[in-house]
């Protein structure tokens, strides 16, 4: 297979991943890996599917597991630093270098007071990992790449009513000479509620959305600090977005599908209708 | 593989969001990239469109048709009010051969057809279509479905409608299944999907479109109250607008001191 035949393949692969029901993205994303093994790494990295959470034997504490905390079949814990299930070669496996370890628990520990108070329960965790020559250090000069997960799940109700909210924020620290960095947040916000009482209904899916703030810092701390602080009002925002999406606009095109009251069309209604029809371009 | 490769592409195609082929199509080839891709998904979609989903092609300037199993005629689809045969190209997604006259109905479902039509208007904004048709084998069945799209790719979203009946004229039995599927995709990917068997009694070629009137409202009224039962609990139970005292975090050093939260936290571990 030729290179822009394959680049082509991966265009169309997350064009359709994009778009084929969210609900079933883990399904439709390992029968495209199936049709194009070629691309299944790119696929599996670039693909926001729901997070799953695993233990972690050293604390006996929860994370979340995603690709970027993913090495094999194995997910390093943010509590303890090992990967499990547990593999061989630990020291050969990716691990952030010493300062920026330390950062990673401190964004853990930060992050998991956020979770308690906006989320009351669920899952929270933060990786770091290096991307410049020089090791990070307690200046802050020196930037870093990292992610933040949380994960609320509700158990099915007595009306049978369940859902989960998954976030992901993937981030980029770029420190500037001059006090202020910039940081660059791609976040999306899987959502998925169910209902199976009476009659059978889900919402669900992800919104995305991308952000650019300049802030200043003091030193490497302060970058949590930021990320944090922009995090939530990321948070904040998306989840107004996902009330709008999920309980105003999909509610409003039902009601455009049908509506209850009757609509008491008159014979002139009906021909304007038909000049609709006939712009209608349909395949 | 092959067999694989069919139930794959059969499984994308039943999750296709409402709205046209094309992309998809589009994308399945591509990822395919082989000559016979092409005739293997058009058999597939053409099994979902009889079988599961049914689709609302345009007829003329001023009037749809629908595809299903059950307005076959031969090897094409009739439309009972139009008086119209035609075919379907499901490789190049449009309808073909439209002939005029050829369709014949009892008295009955032609009425049927008219009061269906009536009812459409009353309750169906946008494009829609309502048929009554004969079952071929059994005159005492007859069955009804209406479709209806909300396209709107230009603000990002696509709905639909679809109502399938089955009447037993004989044991006045009514079955079937309205199905919703809403589609929104800016910046992100949401669906709504939502139905709800139908079982009725007592019914006839006289009341049956009161009845589907009431079952249509009825299974409408239970959504909107679904919508806000899942607002106001699940949806407020996941992420709060703003933590409990009501203010921000205080990011940085000073975070330990959310003694509660970190207490809360390592209760919960």
């Amino acid at each position: 297979m030729d290179f822009s035949c394959s680049e082509d393949a991966l265009d169309a692969s997350l064009d359709l991943l994009r778009r084929l029901n969210p609900k079933e993205i883990s399904k439709n994303l390992s029968n495209i890996c199936r049709l194009q093994p070629d691309l299944a790494e790119e696929l599996l990295s670039s693909v926001d599917t729901p997070l799953n959470i695993q233990k972690c034997e050293a604390t006996g504490k929860s994370y979340l597991c995603c690709d970027y905390n993913r090495d094999g079949d194995s997910y390093r814990s943010p509590w303890s630093n090992k990967y499990y299930p547990e593999i061989d070669d630990e020291d050969q496996a990716p691990h952030p270098t010493s300062y920026l370890r330390e950062l990673e628990l401190f964004a853990n520990d930060s992050f998991d007071i956020y979770r308690d108070l906006y989320y009351a329960g669920g899952v929270s965790s933060v990786y770091l990992w290096d991307t410049e020559e020089e090791d990070v250090d307690k200046s802050g000069k020196v930037g870093f790449d990292g992610v933040v997960l949380l994960k609320k799940k509700i158990e099915p109700s007595s009306l049978g009513n369940a859902g989960f909210w998954d976030s992901i924020h993937v981030f980029e620290v770029q420190p500037r000479g001059n006090g202020s960095a910039t940081y660059k947040i791609t976040s999306t916000v899987i959502l998925d509620l169910t209902s199976s009482a009476d009659i059978d209904m889900y919402l669900s899916g992800n919104l995305t959305r991308q952000t650019v703030k300049e802030r200043n810092y003091t030193d490497a701390s302060s970058h949590v600090a930021n990320i944090g602080s922009i995090t939530e009002d990321i948070e904040s925002n998306l989840r107004n977005m996902l009330q709008e999406v999920y309980f105003g606009k999909t509610k409003d095109i039902v009601g455009d599908l049908r509506s209850i009251e009757k609509l008491n069309v008159k014979e002139d209604q009906r021909l304007r209708q038909q000049e609709l029809i006939k712009g209608f371009e349909k395949i | 593989m092959s067999e694989s490769l069919q139930s794959i592409i059969g499984s994308m195609i039943e999750d296709a969001p409402p709205g046209n082929s094309i992309n998809l199509q589009k994308d399945l080839k591509t990822i395919l990239n082989n000559d016979n891709s092409r005739k293997l998904i058009a058999d597939k979609l053409k099994q979902y469109h009889l079988n599961k989903d049914y689709k609302l092609v345009k007829l003329t300037d001023t009037d749809f048709g629908i595809i299903s199993k059950y307005n076959q005629s031969g090897l094409k689809y009739y439309d009972p009010a139009l008086k119209l045969k035609f075919d379907y190209d499901f490789d190049n997604l449009k309808v073909i051969d439209v002939e005029q006259g050829g369709v014949k109905c009892s008295e009955e479902v032609e009425q049927l057809n008219e009061r269906i039509r009536d009812y459409a208007l009353q309750h169906y904004p946008t494009f829609y279509k309502g048929i009554a048709v004969e079952d071929g084998d059994n005159e005492n069945i007859v069955y009804v479905i209406i479709v209806d799209e909300n396209l709107n790719d230009g603000n990002f979203y696509n709905g639909k409608w679809q109502s399938f009946y089955q009447l037993n004229k004989l044991t006045g039995e009514l079955s079937g299944e309205i199905i919703v599927k809403v589609h929104y995709y800016e910046d992100g990917n949401v669906i709504l999907n939502t139905g709800s068997h139908v079982k009725e009694s007592g019914v006839g070629i006289n009341n049956i479109i009161d009845v589907i009137g009431k079952v249509e409202d009825e299974f409408e009224v239970k959504l909107v109250k679904k919508f806000s039962k899942l607002n106001d609990d699940e949806f407020k139970n996941l992420r709060r607008q703003l933590p409990i005292n009501r203010s921000k975090v205080q990011w940085g050093k000073a975070i330990g001191n959310y003694t509660v939260g970190k207490e809360a936290a390592e209760g919960a571990n």
